[in-house]
């Protein structure tokens, strides 16, 4: 599943309206719960932890995409 | 005097729709981020929220003050204020979810928070709650059936959002604080009695379909609202219309603007 994919089934909205500029901030789909939601989802997807100061860093479409592109994953 | 409100408005199509005359009494910072909403229903609902919480800051001051004169800015942690031209300083937190949008506000120099969660069972509770949540969270939890689980997970979830809005810090920074204690048994005695956890007050509100977590500093002895009796909402809004619209009066369409005014305010303003 691309990571698009992944974020517009866990936020509940079109997957046209995740942009890598789509952020907490531009979506109100985009709270505090689905956040972690989104964030448990993204590690069981691709096999990963994050550290709790990852998991609020991690605001945007681009912030999750730079963050596996680090860790060596192919989204 | 400490000062404050809590509204509470269910959100309808017939608000969100009515965008122009919010974005009238907006500040250039607010507008800007409305503007940078991806979807009209967000970027009206945004609207609405900001304008809502400037006009309730305008009934609950002594010194009138048109909603469109406060000043709006945000803490470094994202805090919203409301400046007034004489200094005053409005602390205000918002929330929303598809039903409600609530606003809190008191002006002590610590910090007020609130969060509006539906009570309907959120995804993955229970690995949410294992990953994240305190020992004794997770212990209380664990005891409890799904239904009663989910309800006191939504609670412990909409506690911790409100006072990581009142007390500026990331939510995830909060997770792992245990708003439970040992004899703290059930939601129903949560429910009830609010919680103190450090100088924090922390308290819940029932509307049915949703939850409010309401979060406040009780340093400044600063009373949290109390839900009202539904037999005293028509007497409190023909209050907050009496004293809210004389100050619309520049506000183009102001005739229009009584909209804003909490259509079921569940809550009392608050003057300890």
């Amino acid at each position: 599943m691309s990571l698009k994919k992944l974020l517009a089934d866990v936020l509940r909205v079109y997957e046209q309206n995740i942009t890598v500029d789509t952020s907490t901030k531009t979506l109100k789909a985009w709270n505090s719960s689905r956040h972690v939601e989104l964030i448990m989802a993204i590690e069981k997807c691709y096999q990963i932890r994050f550290t709790t100061a990852e998991i609020v860093s991690l605001q945007s479409f681009r912030q999750i995409k730079e963050m596996l592109i680090k860790r060596d994953i192919v989204v | 005097m400490t000062i404050g409100t809590a509204w509470l408005l269910p959100i309808g199509t017939d608000q969100l729709q009515r965008m122009e005359i919010c974005d009238s009494v907006l500040g250039v910072l607010e507008q800007a981020e409305v503007a940078a909403y991806q979807t009209n229903h967000d970027r009206q609902l945004a609207s609405l929220s900001r304008a809502a919480a400037r006009i309730a800051a305008s009934t609950i001051v002594e010194k009138a003050v048109l909603p469109h004169e406060w000043s709006f800015s945000r803490a470094p942690g994202g805090g919203r204020f409301l400046r007034a031209p004489e200094g005053l300083l409005m602390n205000v937190s918002i929330a929303d979810n598809e039903n409600f949008l609530v606003i809190c506000m008191n002006n002590m120099t610590h910090g007020i928070g609130v969060d509006v969660e539906s009570w309907q069972r959120p995804v993955g509770w229970r690995d949410t709650a294992s990953r994240f949540f305190s020992a004794q969270e997770q212990s209380l939890i664990g005891h409890l059936s799904d239904e009663e689980g989910s309800d006191v997970f939504t609670m412990l979830w909409t506690g911790k959002e409100a006072l990581a809005k009142a007390s500026g810090k990331q939510l995830a920074d909060l997770l792992e604080l245990p708003l439970v204690e040992s004899k703290q048994t059930n939601q129903q005695t949560l429910l009830l009695e609010g919680l103190i956890r450090d100088q924090w007050n922390i308290r819940w509100f029932d509307f049915g379909v949703d939850l409010v977590a309401i979060c406040c500093d009780t340093t400044m002895s600063c009373a949290l609202p109390t839900i009202v009796p539904i037999d005293c909402v028509k007497a409190i809004n023909a209050k907050i219309l009496e004293i809210a619209l004389p100050r619309l009066g520049e506000i183009p369409s102001a005739g229009d603007a009584f909209w804003l005014v909490p259509a079921a305010c569940l809550m009392a303003n608050f003057q300890p």
